[in-house]
């Protein structure tokens, strides 16, 4: 797996070039700014980019501080086989939704806290996803959209298990995936996912087509997400 | 004048007083009624300059001779007319007027009866061959009781008035007793039938009277005037010079009634509720229209900032009135702007304190967040890695199983450090805010809110600032409702109003939250009035609490 690593702080682009070549990850590349990192990995041509979000930690006027997600858009204009890895101190729901939104198509992204860095093992079998296609999302954010308040919550429609299922496909995860971290057959979770896609009224949920993978991510973190209707406060 | 042109044998002086007085009345009374002030005392006083001459038609023959006989001495009627309709023009109250009536009746009548009577023939030269008849003594005799009773009613009307107004009308009652008493005294001599010389000197001596008088009271005057400019350019400066000691009504009051002559001048402001107070903040009632006194108004900018209820008299004053007011009113601006920006001043000068009382809030927060959590997970992953280095140095049995247990508790340890140090620096300044705008900003405030928050955002063209005050407010209105509502849900509007950023946080919670009562509300106001915006709360017991920001578009 040949990957490029994009980061403006020289303390975590040391740190985790170190730790990922001692994995054996073939580290092909690194850059500390957008441009640079544009170049390198239109040399490379690498499997996979890790990409800090924000770039320009070092300058005095941070004004506007999402250059990492601007270089991924670009990177995915020009090259959509490179798989994306977004890693940042920030785990935002609005940076996965645009990142998930990116093209038609979308494929092969991933977002997730830089805490991440603390286990390696976890982070290489998020690029392993990636690089296969697939969609990773932190667990944080889809806590942090699970948990969410509502006046008439459509999560409580689903048991337990439904819902373990839907925070599943939230973070990314393929049927098959699903399958293999719950221990059931591929087949238990489609049904479930009909259940839960009935239930809460999401089309794309119950796509099983790989491609469109980061769509049923965006569908759930977007349905996640959505405000309860606005309503009268009375009693 | 023509027709008297013959008369020879008198002095010089004599003749020409007598010629020309009726002229230069009649030039003052012109120039009086062109230079507007007191135009009827203009007409009275060309009136009386050309009925002065209709005794001198006794010169001639026939219906003139008639006519001018007649009307010989109806040009006293008219000068005891201007002498009491002085200095309006027009004549006040009923004694004034049928004296006046009075005297044109007299001075006219008792001609007529003479003309009827003693059927005389013209006269060539005054006052010589007249022939004291009883008719002639009656009209001499009765227009010597007029000119008396007109002193009279001048002495009354002296008594009777305020300084105000003797100032400017004691040297024109002084002039008009005067001549009156000359015309008396010649009159008499007539009755007497004193020496001819006596008669034409006296006659002559009220003309030259008359006509030196009149410029004497026009000097007066102008000196009169002069000097009150002088008082009013002496206020202005005082204004000019010494703004603070006449923003003390008292100070004010006393420096106008000194400019302006009338120590009876007395100062009143307006209410808001319509009624007026004096200086000393004692109600008083100006509705009433007191006789003798008069309320000007002085008004700035369209806004009545004071009353002043003088004598009537300042009237007659107009402009010098109109000038000290306008000086008044500028000083009432003046110390009224001085007022509002020394409060403006303290205002900013306490928002500052706030805002640093605020900054020093917030960093006392940080620390203490800081310190309580994330301090005490980095000490006990140290704890932990000693606990390690100890389990290594020992080299026990089931050493790597020990040591892979405490790395493994280390780690998780970490890694809850790590996201307890992420919340609270989002918590200091939320990026998404940066990059994404109010809308992802306040959606996270619902995403991490322990009761259900709908979000309304509707976007629009606001600067950063605006958008980080209205985070911020949203985000202590949220922790309020959280904190004190008992609320079960809440709901953030956000929406543009008039270019204005309007952020509304409503709950269904208990209500009666009060910015005096604490709940945080205090320096939330401090908050958005700092940029320029404003609070407002609505919490009735028990019907939740409604805030509503309103924020100017840039700060």
């Amino acid at each position: 797996m040949r990957v490029v690593i994009v980061e403006d702080q020289g303390f975590y682009l040391d740190l985790l070039t170190d730790g990922l070549r001692g994995r054996g990850v073939d580290v092909v590349g690194r850059a500390d700014n957008p441009s640079e990192a544009l170049h390198v990995i239109d040399k490379m041509a690498p499997d996979l980019a890790v990409l800090d979000i924000s770039l320009s930690r070092t300058r005095i006027n941070r004004v506007h501080d999402v250059e990492g997600l601007q270089v991924a858009e670009l990177v995915r204009a020009d090259y959509p086989d490179v798989g994306l890895l977004m890693l940042s101190a920030y785990v935002e729901p609005a940076y996965a939704q645009r990142l998930l939104a990116m093209e038609a198509t979308p494929r092969a992204v991933g977002y997730l806290g830089k805490e991440h860095l603390g286990n390696l093992d976890e982070l290489i079998d998020a690029f392993h996803r990636i690089v296969r296609g697939g969609t990773v999302i932190d667990s944080e954010i889809v806590n942090q959209l699970m948990s969410r308040h509502r006046v008439e919550d459509p999560l409580e429609r689903l048991t337990p298990y439904q819902r373990r299922i839907l925070r599943l496909v939230a973070e990314g995860h393929s049927n098959l995936g699903i399958a293999q971290r719950l221990g059931c057959k591929i087949s238990n979770v489609e049904q479930h996912l009909s259940t839960i896609f009935d239930k809460l009224g999401l089309s794309q949920v119950a796509n099983h087509d790989r491609r469109f993978m980061n769509l049923r991510v965006l569908a759930t973190l977007t349905f996640l997400r959505s405000t309860d209707r606005p309503e009268t406060m009375g009693t | 004048m023509v027709i008297s042109g013959s008369v020879t044998g008198l002095a010089w002086w004599e003749e020409a007083s007598a010629r020309l007085v009726g002229v230069f009345v009649t030039v003052v009374g012109v120039v009086l009624w062109i230079r507007r002030p007191t135009p009827r005392m203009g007409q009275l006083m060309v009136l009386c300059g050309a009925v002065y001459y209709f005794q001198h038609l006794r010169a001639a023959d026939g219906i003139l001779f008639t006519i001018g006989f007649c009307l010989a001495y109806a040009w006293l009627g008219v000068t005891a007319h201007l002498a009491l309709a002085w200095p309006t023009g027009t004549l006040e109250g009923w004694i004034d007027r049928s004296y006046v009536i009075c005297f044109y009746f007299v001075s006219t009548s008792t001609q007529i009866i003479r003309y009827l009577v003693d059927q005389p023939r013209p006269l060539r030269v005054r006052h010589l061959a007249q022939v004291n008849t009883l008719w002639a003594v009656v009209g001499s005799a009765s227009g010597a009781v007029m000119g008396l009773l007109g002193i009279a009613l001048l002495a009354h009307r002296w008594v009777g008035s305020t300084p105000v107004k003797r100032r400017p009308d004691g040297p024109v009652w002084t002039a008009l007793v005067v001549a009156a008493a000359v015309k008396i005294a010649e009159a008499m001599a007539n009755i007497l039938a004193g020496p001819a010389a006596l008669l034409v000197t006296l006659d002559s001596l009220f003309y030259l009277t008359v006509i030196v008088l009149i410029p004497v009271l026009y000097l007066i005057r102008w000196l009169y005037r002069k000097s009150a400019h002088q008082r009013v350019v002496q206020l202005l400066l005082d204004l000019e010079r010494d703004l603070e000691s006449l923003a003390d009504p008292a100070a004010l009051q006393q420096a106008l009634s000194q400019t302006l002559g009338d120590p009876t001048l007395t100062l009143a402001y307006p209410l808001d509720s319509g009624e007026y107070v004096d200086i000393h903040g004692k109600h008083v009632n100006l509705e009433n229209d007191a006789p003798g006194r008069s309320v000007t108004r002085v008004q700035r900018r369209g806004r009545l900032v004071a009353v002043i209820d003088h004598d009537i008299a300042l009237q007659e004053q107009r402009q010098m009135t109109d000038a000290a007011v306008a000086a008044t009113g500028l000083a009432m601006e003046n110390t009224r702007l001085y007022a509002s920006m020394q409060e403006h001043l303290e205002q900013i000068r306490i928002s500052r304190l706030r805002l640093a009382q605020t900054a020093f809030d917030e960093r006392q927060r940080i620390q203490r967040d800081l310190h309580d959590d994330a301090q005490q997970r980095f000490v006990k992953v140290l704890m932990l890695l000693g606990k390690t280095g100890r389990q290594l140095a020992d080299g026990s049995e089931g050493m790597p199983a020990d040591v892979a247990a405490t790395v493994r508790d280390a780690h998780a340890e970490l890694t809850d450090a790590v996201r307890v140090l992420r919340e609270l620096t989002q918590g200091i300044y939320p990026a998404v805010l940066l990059d994404h705008g109010l809308a992802a900003a306040v959606e996270n405030l619902a995403d991490r809110a322990p009761l259900p928050v709908s979000v309304t955002v509707i976007t629009g063209q606001w600067s950063k600032h605006v958008e980080i005050t209205a985070y911020f407010v949203i985000s202590e209105a949220l922790t309020n409702v959280y904190k004190h509502a008992d609320a079960t849900r809440a709901a953030v509007r956000v929406r543009e109003e008039n270019q204005q950023l309007v952020a509304e946080i409503t709950d269904n919670g208990r209500g009666g939250a009060y910015p005096d009562a604490g709940f945080g509300l205090t320096s939330l106001r401090h908050r958005v009035e700092g940029v320029g915006g404003r609070l407002v709360i609505h919490s009735e017991p028990d019907k939740g609490t409604t805030l509503v920001a309103v924020l100017p578009r840039s700060t």
